[in-house]
């Protein structure tokens, strides 16, 4: 089974999307859309798969999310006609009454907040009624202290909940260079446990001054991550449905944006050819 | 009694809100370090200032040094957990408006960009209404208000505001005057309303969507010849549209 594969959206990549090359869209619901406009509709598009990411569930956080974000969230799902949602592993505010980050931090990986984090996403899925959930892994600057790894953790909380898991593979390479972990360990660890597969790619750079792999997605995906989307296709096959190219800065052109899209397929077509 | 995985939270957001990255030293995991936190802080301040920017790019226009105030704003302190992008910058304007010295043409760009942006959140709050409002533009286009099967409808997304100056109106309109805006064809649009025309507008806003013989048989401030081609106006600019009478 070849997954769909495509782009987050933005208003800057929004004409490729009738490429025939494109047969999949992630729209993120802070910001892809005009509150002003009528829903884009996807008529010029011959999309199979459209996820709609969002990111302020904060599923680490110790509270549920707030039943208006989800009520907002499921509006616009069902308004695209959404396949699948996702957010990400992380905390982006404490609860009610404290405060807001801005961005996710990463949970320190402990039994108290794998159990917190499995239940806002029970929560999170009994809300959207069936439609898929996905959770992604996110690029962590730092850790705090735990009493399991990452990749222990993430599988726990895929088991429990039985949500699908968004696999960043540039965030997962970002962790690996920076942390100095095994990132195909941590594939083989995780993808036997997801029950589907999204992933996302994208390209940043390594900030010498601070000695880190930057996720900045402003960047065309390096060969290192090509290579670990490949295994990780192999490791997932028949699981994965969908893949999206990730830019928030510095656009390409029309045709730097398909040549990703056509890349990802072409792995794609390899490995499932050579199964 | 207290959840200790809520407590830890608390402590840990608290310190990264605060940019307090050295009192995590002592829980963080081994490799690493206070630097990579500040990292963190600094991506994510600058991506609330980014934030800011973006909302308050019409703002911008108006007040050369932007970016010093939204730099004492930030040093404020921390959000609030749970508020958006949005509400951020709303805040902002507020706290501009108290703290900041601005001019009076200046403060009519902070009531401007406020207005928009409550027209932005209004559209997101009732994004099914708006959509339904969209529909039956399109759909009722060619319908004449004055069939008693036609229903006039009020567009759901407006707000309201107040200038002060003529800096952003036409050089001889009155002050203060009171400034329709709403979303209409993707965009946000004003219009200025003198007081007959806001109180009907208020009164329509009571009575909508109901079909013209309705609002003509309790209206004082217009005769129905008069609403007709107000309706038809109004139409014209996305404010009101024309649509089935709907079920009781």
């Amino acid at each position: 089974m070849l997954p769909a594969i495509g782009y987050a959206l933005w208003r800057e990549n929004r004409p490729a999307l009738a490429s025939p090359v494109v047969t999949a869209a992630e729209i993120t619901f802070e910001r892809a859309e005009d509150p002003l406009n009528r829903p884009a509709t996807f008529d010029d598009a011959r999309l199979d798969y459209v996820s709609l990411h969002a990111l302020r569930l904060s599923p680490a956080s110790p509270e549920p999310p707030a039943a208006s974000y989800l009520d907002a969230l499921l509006s616009m799902a069902d308004e695209y006609g959404a396949d699948a949602v996702s957010d990400h592993l992380g905390f982006t505010r404490d609860g009610s009454g404290g405060v807001e980050l801005g961005h996710f931090a990463p949970p320190p990986f402990t039994a108290e907040a794998r159990d917190a984090t499995c239940r806002n996403l029970d929560a999170v899925q009994k809300r959207l009624a069936g439609r898929p959930f996905f959770l992604e892994n996110i690029a962590s600057l730092f850790y705090f202290q735990g009493t399991m790894t990452e990749a222990d953790f993430l599988a726990g909380v895929l088991e429990r909940t039985g949500c699908g898991w968004l696999l960043d593979v540039t965030n997962l390479y970002a962790n690996g260079r920076n942390h100095g972990y095994d990132a195909e360990a941590f594939l083989a660890r995780v993808v036997p446990v997801a029950p589907r597969i999204q992933m996302h790619l994208s390209g940043g750079f390594f900030d010498e001054k601070a000695g880190r792999y930057i996720d900045s997605h402003s960047r065309p995906v390096p060969d290192a991550v090509w290579d670990l989307y490949r295994h990780a296709l192999r490791l997932g096959r028949g699981k994965v449905e969908a893949v999206f190219l990730e830019r928030d800065l510095d656009f390409p052109d029309e045709a730097t944006w398909l040549a990703e899209v056509a890349q990802a397929r072409r792995i794609a077509e390899e490995v499932e050819a050579a199964s | 009694m207290s959840d200790p995985y809520a407590e830890q939270i608390r402590r840990l957001a608290a310190a990264l809100a605060a940019g307090a990255a050295d009192d995590l030293a002592a829980v963080l995991a081994a490799g690493s370090t206070p630097d990579d936190v500040r990292l963190f802080v600094e991506g994510n301040r600058s991506k609330r200032l980014e934030g800011l920017r973006a909302a308050l790019a019409f703002l911008a226009d108006a007040v050369d040094d932007l970016d010093p105030l939204l730099e004492a704003y930030l040093g404020r302190g921390p959000l609030p957990a749970h508020v958006t992008p949005r509400d951020d910058a709303l805040r902002f304007l507020a706290w501009a408006e108290r703290a900041a010295d601005l001019s009076p043409e200046q403060l009519d760009h902070v009531v401007c960009q406020r207005a928009r942006l409550r027209v932005e959140a209004a559209a997101t709050a009732d994004r099914a209404g708006l959509l339904a409002f969209q529909a039956l533009r399109e759909a009722g286009a060619d319908l004449d208000p004055d069939d008693p099967d036609v229903a006039v409808h009020l567009n759901p997304v407006r707000v309201w505001a107040r200038f002060a100056t003529t800096a952003l109106l036409d050089d001889d309109a009155a002050v203060p005057a009171d400034v329709l805006f709403f979303a209409a064809d993707g965009d946000i649009v004003t219009a200025v309303l003198e007081a007959e025309g806001q109180a009907l507008l208020e009164e329509f806003a009571d009575l909508a969507p109901c079909s013209l013989e309705s609002w003509s048989a309790v209206t004082q401030h217009a005769d129905r010849e008069e609403l007709v081609e107000i309706c038809q106006d109004l139409a014209g600019m996305g404010l009101v549209a024309f649509g089935p009478i709907p079920a009781e």
